[in-house]
């Protein structure tokens, strides 16, 4: 900080980080990346969506104006590969990013829902919207697997009636493949 | 809908209004082109700490802002001069102003300055151009208001300038920022929204897009001024739906224009015993009986408006004009009550004298266009006694 002699005092301040908010969304962020790629070996609605999308799509989904960002490619047909955390270092389709660290915190702490982040202007969409509609089905479901049902209802829009069986046998497949990264 | 042969609308303000309103800001400044903000903040909004929560909305942007707090605003061309040069020496290139009032009005000429290297009011009074494309500036202000800091209105000391292109860029209205004024405040700002609001909504160039304004803050400062009156329970959110109302219906005075109202306002507070306010609230009903007297202006309207639809819709049709002429009298009244006096009934309450009435008229006539100085007159005189208009005088 400098001052400057003067009737009104001028002061310069550069705000700093919040450590413990980026780290949380950088777990979160990385987890579901993770998780989608397991998720479009495992579900078929998944796939499906990820069918429509064109070759090579690349998404990322993160924090403007630092990240932190979870990138994912779809690979073969109906696949999906998480592809790290630094959207700088490949080309980008489309990027959904948050305009600010407690825009994503509100919804990473289930707060707010995508939908109505999206409505309240917190959310910056650079790309197809018809790609950006299949990207938020996709984390919808992958929420619906990776949450206890009270808050998962928080997270989505509305909560899917799916047989207790699917849903058990494949979170758990998506959680063990997301654990292991495969 | 009727819609007008012709009509012009801008309104040139985006509005941020709610929980972390205040994040969206380094993102709205960089859609600007601004990396380096000066923020200024009035004396009130310092003592009021209202600065922090700005502070934080940067963290984790990595901008770097300028700060400058704790301005005074007895000396304009003083604190006009050392920010202009503060701004220029430390290169910033966007204002976000934390404050209200008269300190807007500095803002205002700061940015008019800086944007046209031209200091002096003078040359704009008499006919420079104000370019449309000033530097970034931001308002954050409190519920403690006086109506005109989203108006295009630049006042400072007799001059005044009035231009679309001086209304802010930016609003943002935050529970953190709204402020905790006492309710006389509160109650100040809420009639300044009113009266700004219902004058918009029922003048003569009205239009569609105008009454969008015009309408919303008419509804949300009558909400307020219901609960700061004791009618209903008290919203915890009050603060900022005042700071919203008054926001809302200086947008409204903005695109319309000063009214009969604000010309009489004006120059009873020139007499030094009433504020602006004061006289606005008192003043206010007399004029909605003139105009639907006189012009035939359905006045109807605003008991829909302030007191609900409900309301509206059980009031038999030849009784709504007078029941909501009857609604605003008696929230000025209730009004009067808890503000032990400060809001007045009549203008006999706020200190005038009926001899000094025909000055004032007189002296409203001179920059008034819809009214003459004897309409005028007759005006105060039926605010005067607490009399209702009623086309005989």
């Amino acid at each position: 900080m400098t001052g400057i002699d003067m009737e009104l005092i001028y002061r310069e301040v550069t705000p700093g980080r919040s450590i413990l908010k980026r780290t949380y969304l950088r777990i979160n962020l990385w987890f579901m990346g993770r998780a989608i790629q397991a998720a479009s070996r495992v579900d078929d609605q998944v796939r499906r969506e990820f069918q429509g999308l064109p070759e090579n799509f690349t998404f990322a989904l993160g924090v403007m104006p630092n990240g932190p960002y979870m990138v994912v490619r779809k690979e073969d047909r109906d696949r999906a590969r998480y592809a790290g955390g630094r959207i700088e270092a490949q080309s980008v389709d489309l990027t959904l990013a948050f305009k600010h660290l407690e825009a994503g915190i509100l919804t990473f702490t289930f707060r707010e829902n995508t939908p109505v982040a999206t409505a309240r202007d917190r959310l910056v969409v650079d790309g197809e919207v018809a790609y950006a509609c299949s990207v938020v089905r996709v984390l919808d479901i992958v929420q619906v697997y990776l949450l206890p049902k009270p808050i998962a209802r928080l997270a989505v829009k509305r909560y899917p009636r799916w047989p207790l069986a699917k849903k058990w046998i494949n979170r758990t497949r998506i959680y063990w493949r997301a654990v292991i990264g495969y | 809908m009727h819609l007008p042969n012709f009509m012009e609308f801008e309104c040139p303000v985006k509005t941020h209004y709610g929980d972390w309103a205040l994040n969206h800001i380094p993102f709205e400044l960089k859609a600007l082109g601004a990396a380096k903000p000066l923020l200024i903040a009035d004396e009130a909004a310092s003592l009021e700490k209202r600065l922090k929560p700005v502070l934080e909305a940067f963290r984790d942007t990595d901008m770097t802002l300028g700060v400058v707090e704790d301005i005074p605003t007895s000396d304009m061309q003083n604190s006009l001069h050392q920010l202009s040069a503060i701004y220029r020496d430390k290169d910033c290139d966007a204002i976000i102003a934390v404050g209200q009032g008269s300190f807007i009005d500095l803002t205002k000429w700061l940015n008019l300055t800086l944007s046209t290297g031209e200091e002096s009011l003078a040359s704009f009074s008499e006919g420079r151009l104000i370019p449309r494309a000033l530097k970034p500036l931001a308002v954050i202000p409190s519920a403690a208001a006086d109506g005109f800091e989203l108006s295009g209105y630049l006042r400072i000391q007799e001059t005044t300038l009035a231009s679309a292109h001086l209304m802010p860029q930016l609003l943002f209205l935050d529970p953190r920022t709204s402020g905790r004024p006492d309710d006389t405040t509160m109650v100040e700002t809420a009639l300044n929204a009113l009266t700004n609001g219902v004058e918009t909504f029922f003048c003569a160039a009205a239009n569609p897009m105008k009454a969008v304004y015009a309408r919303t803050a008419t509804m949300l400062a009558t909400e307020a001024l219901c609960q700061l009156a004791g009618r209903g329970a008290r919203d915890e959110r009050l603060a900022i739906t005042v700071a919203h109302a008054a926001a809302l219906g200086g947008c409204a005075l903005g695109c319309q224009g000063l009214s009969t109202i604000h010309h009489l306002a004006h120059a009873i507070a020139s007499t030094g015993k009433a504020t602006p306010t004061q006289a606005q609230s008192v003043l206010l009903s007399y004029m909605l009986e003139r105009r639907s007297l006189e012009t035939e202006m359905n006045v109807d309207l605003f008991l829909s408006l302030a007191g609900g639809n409900d309301r509206f819709a059980r009031t038999p049709e030849h009784q709504r004009s007078a029941a909501a002429i009857y609604f605003l009298r008696n929230l000025i009244n209730q009004l009067f009550a808890i503000t032990d006096g400060k809001i007045g009934r009549t203008l006999q309450d706020i200190g005038l004298t009926r001899e000094e009435l025909p000055a004032i008229a007189e002296a409203a006539g001179r920059r008034d266009t819809e009214c003459e100085a004897s309409s005028l007159e007759a005006i105060l005189v039926h605010a005067w006694e607490g009399r209702p208009v009623d086309g005989t005088t």
